[in-house]
């Protein structure tokens, strides 16, 4: 018998028109899913290593109404001030009004799930692909996605302003909201991009996207997840990168009442690079779980892992990160390290830093840490006049800090920080 | 004067694979005549094998409780390791020589040679070697040495058998008690059908007067080795224990599944030592020792202290992680570990250490070798409970690998619930750098010698907590697998 919240689901996915409706394609695809679907019995299987730290059972236990269902009306009082081009979604709905596409560049195409033609499907088929096996989260997200994003920059474009992408939440009731996207940069091309996650709603959001950079691409995208505190989120990012490709991520884990990532990045061609950056504040009974696959399927790539985590209260933070070189990868090198400060007797910290080495020529590494405050450096600001909340909030900031710093670009490289201040603040 | 040019190169995969071209020299049969149960496994097989060594009731019901345990377990697929289905039917649980010596001047003087040959001192050698050694050959023990001397120090050193007529009372009250029966599938399987093994017990204040040792040998076809050792210290106590395996070369995959518990209390120390040099198979793969070991050590008391070193450089598959909980506070767990593997040879070990009681210290350095095909991976957990206050960990993981088909894994998993705890983790993977290849040959050191003096420098963390004369061989044998000169 399937859990609740996969029945409810079910029934939703047969009601609801979603985006693509009446494309044959689009119906098909949602149709398979929805088959796929119907053979689960829970999310999840718990017994999976991936899913060792994280429990999606009393997740699974509640029938979440789809955003869709019933809504009148959108309340946009939560969303952020901007000043360039943005998506905004709110509860899983394309909100137009307060969306801004008019002054991409040429040579940018970025549409919603909802303004997409046969062709445009056709042309990425990754929007419509489950894979084989999946666990339930797949099939459940592309059976009711309604919120996402096809971006593509072509050949050689530059785009110089950053992008954003807005999830909001706001519905005062418990709801279920999904999003898929697919981002595709050219050879040569480069964009700046934000992933914004926030607003005041509850329930579950599952958002899905697909990235490939083409040779020479290069993507430096911040995922800022502030969203609200009773939301459940969990994602998945697979990036594909060419030869020579780049990508600049930075994550900021702040917001959600569970947050799991799962993040795939396949390093397909030579000199290909991957530079991730996490940091992460919780508080509370906040959960937080990223899931890195990291492959470097040949040689001459290179990938650099960092990760700093703060938590307090009941909190607990995950780092499951695999890092793989295959066979034949020489000369690829591969760096991983975590960092954690543990801030209070109930909180916890898991960490899993593994590596897989089937190539000689190569330079690996990893480190983990956990660990409290440094009493010394905290003894030396107390000793120059800082109250201890200060020093400690000082020296809790400058820790997650250092991984958000190398953020390309200013105005997104100071939000990012301000919102880590702000959390750290209140982390108390 | 006339200028010379030093040609260095990185070593050929021909050169490296000659140089690790390995000579087991343990790969005799002995012919003995041996008796033993047909193969097959039920619950007659385990009433059996109770019944000839004449144990008590209880035991027997608590090795049927295993076995009842173990058939509704499944087989595990969560290590690395591409292991072929095991035909646990197949199998005969229990093989012993005919001829049952009461005393070691009873013994066979073929088993002597045995064990003259394998370098093991069971006779007139044993004075000079100064180890007490217990010897076990398939599924009984042949022999123990020195046991009127350790007897007058109030050390009991004797056979799994032994110990359960003499000694049940000691045996009932910690068999089981680290490892239990249902812990994992082999370990249930071991805890249903396990002959023999070692019993140490060290009373209250006693410092064992000389290393323990023991020789674990398989002779027979056909044939698993189950061996259960169980070590006691109590408070104050200290021992050092050593272990050494070695097979005959068989085409088959033979099955090792044997399970070792350790419980020190207060104040007490355990030095755990073991060269592991089963059957590697040979080149292409074929047989060699399928070793699946459940090595487990509880610091039950305060101050107490256990420390797990190994040299793994045989078997086909490892599956072995000796750990420790640390419950008592201020208790200290160690793990050394060198795994060396080579062809076809696969590795999944590691350690796990628990920290629970406050204070408590762990430290981990784990070497690992890949060569040829060899797949090695280190798999670990450090835990550190919500009362572990002050609890420290260390872990060093680092990998070498010699060839382009090899591989080499890290596994770690680090679970922290007590703020006051630090654990630090750090692992590199390298191989054996031109760099320092050029300096050794600059010297005038043959590659050959190089490579051996390399990899015997990345092992020294390892070897030098080694007691000396396990050192001696550990490092024999990496020399062993590395000679063949290389370039």
């Amino acid at each position: 018998m399937s859990a609740p919240l996969l029945a409810s689901a079910l029934q939703d996915a047969a009601a609801i028109a979603l985006p693509g409706a009446g494309l044959a394609s689009v119906d098909a695809a949602r149709a398979a899913a929805r088959a796929m679907l119907s053979t689960r019995e829970h999310l999840v299987d718990a017994r999976a290593e991936a899913w060792r730290y994280t429990s999606l059972r009393a997740l699974e236990a509640q029938a979440l109404p789809h955003a869709r269902r019933g809504v009148a009306a959108i309340d946009t009082a939560c969303l952020p001030v901007t000043h360039g081009a943005r998506l905004v979604f709110v509860d899983g709905c394309f909100d137009a009004a307060s969306s801004r596409l008019d002054g991409l560049p040429a040579g940018v195409s970025c549409k919603p799930l909802e303004a997409l033609d046969a062709r445009d499907w056709a042309a990425h088929p990754v929007l419509l692909q489950v894979a084989s096996g999946a666990d339930a989260l797949a099939p459940l997200n592309l059976a009711l996605a309604s919120a996402g994003v096809l971006l593509e920059v072509a050949d050689g474009v530059h785009v110089e302003a950053p992008l954003d992408v807005i999830y909001a939440s706001s519905l005062g009731m418990p709801v279920a909201w999904h999003a898929r996207s697919a981002i595709r940069l050219g050879k040569g091309a480069r964009l700046t991009l934000r992933e914004w996650h926030l607003g005041t709603g509850s329930g579950l959001a599952t958002v899905q996207s697909h990235v490939r950079l083409d040779e020479d691409a290069r993507l430096d995208l911040v995922q800022q997840q502030e969203a609200p505190a009773a939301l459940s989120l969990l994602r998945r990012d697979v990036f594909n990168l060419a030869a020579r490709a780049q990508l600049r991520l930075h994550m900021l884990e702040l917001g959600a009442a569970l947050s799991q990532h799962a993040l795939v990045v396949e390093l397909g061609g030579i000199e290909a690079q991957a530079e991730l950056r996490q940091a992460v504040a919780l508080a509370h009974r906040q959960h937080a779980d990223l899931g890195l696959d990291l492959r470097h399927a040949v040689g001459r790539t290179r990938s650099d892992v960092r990760c700093r985590a703060v938590v307090t209260g009941r909190a607990r933070a995950v780092l499951q990160g695999a890092i793989t070189i295959a066979a034949g990868a020489d000369g690829s090198d591969a760096a991983l390290s975590t960092q954690n400060l543990l801030l209070s007797d109930q909180a916890e910290i898991d960490a899993r830093p593994v590596m897989e080495i089937h190539a000689d020529e190569v330079r690996a590494a990893h480190g983990a840490s956990v660990g409290q405050l440094d009493s010394a450096m905290l003894f030396y600001l107390r000793a120059r006049g800082l109250p201890e909340a200060a020093a400690r909030a000082l020296l809790t900031g400058a820790h997650c800090r250092a991984v958000l710093d190398d953020i390309a670009h200013e105005g997104l490289r100071a939000a990012a920080q301000q919102a880590l201040e702000s959390c750290i603040a209140a982390l108390g | 004067m006339s200028e010379t040019t030093l040609e260095v190169r990185p070593p050929t995969p021909e050169a490296v694979a000659n140089a690790l071209g390995r000579r087991y020299e343990a790969g005799f049969v002995t012919d003995i005549e041996t008796e033993s149960l047909p193969p097959g496994l039920d619950e007659n097989v385990v009433r059996a094998i109770s019944a000839r060594k004449h144990e008590p009731a209880w035991m027997t019901d608590w090795r049927l409780a295993a076995f009842r345990h173990w058939r509704t377990m499944p087989v595990p697929h969560w290590a690395k390791l591409r292991i072929e289905p095991i035909d646990f039917q197949a199998i005969s649980y229990y093989a012993a020589p005919k001829h049952r010596p009461k005393s070691l001047a009873e013994v066979d003087p073929k088993l002597l040679e045995t064990y003259d040959k394998l370098g093991v001192p069971l006779h007139e050698r044993a004075r000079l070697a100064g180890v007490a050694v217990d010897a076990v050959f398939d599924s009984v023990s042949v022999g123990t040495t020195f046991r009127e001397e350790l007897k007058r120090a109030g050390v009991i050193f004797c056979s799994m058998s032994e110990a359960l007529r003499e000694h049940p009372e000691l045996v009932r009250q910690y068999l089981g008690s680290v490892v239990p029966t249902g812990d994992n599938y082999f370990a249930a399987l071991n805890s249903a059908v396990f002959s023999d093994g070692s019993f140490v017990f060290v009373p209250r204040g006693v410092r064992c007067p000389m290393e323990l040792s023991t020789y674990f040998r398989i002779n027979a076809m056909n044939t698993g080795q189950f061996e259960r050792t169980l070590i006691v210290c109590e408070e104050g106590a200290v021992v050092s224990y050593l272990e050494g395996c070695t097979a005959p070369m068989r085409d088959e995959n033979q099955l090792h599944a044997a399970v070792v518990e350790l419980v020190a209390l207060d104040d007490a120390s355990i030095k755990y030592s073991t060269v592991q040099n089963w059957y590697p198979g040979d080149e292409n793969g074929v047989g060699g020792i399928y070793n699946f070991v459940t090595k487990r050590g509880e610091c039950r008391g305060a101050r107490s202290k256990i420390s797990w070193t190994q040299v793994e450089t045989g078997s086909a598959i490892t599956w072995k992680y000796p750990s420790c909980v640390l419950r008592g506070d201020d208790s200290v767990g160690e793990f050394h570990s060198v795994a060396l593997t080579h062809h076809h040879q696969q590795a999944d070990t590691g350690t796990k250490m628990i920290h629970i009681g406050r204070n408590t210290k762990s430290k981990i350095v784990s070497k690992g070798i890949s060569a040829g095909q060899g797949q090695n991976s280190y798999r670990g957990l450090v835990r550190v409970e919500r009362g572990a206050s002050g609890a420290r960990n260390h872990t060093q993981c680092d990998s070498l690998l010699i060839g382009k088909r090899c591989g080499a894994h890290t596994f770690p998993s680090i679970e922290v619930k007590n703020p006051g705890a630090i654990v630090e983790h750090e692992a590199t993977t390298s191989k054996i750098s031109d760099e320092q290849l050029f300096y050794c040959r600059a010297r005038g050191i043959a590659e050959e010698d190089a490579v051996s003096m390399i990899v015997d420098g990345f092992c020294r963390q390892v070897f030098r907590e080694l007691p000396m004369e396990f050192a001696v061989e550990a490092k024999k044998l990496l020399d062993v697998s590395l000679e063949g000169a290389v370039g």
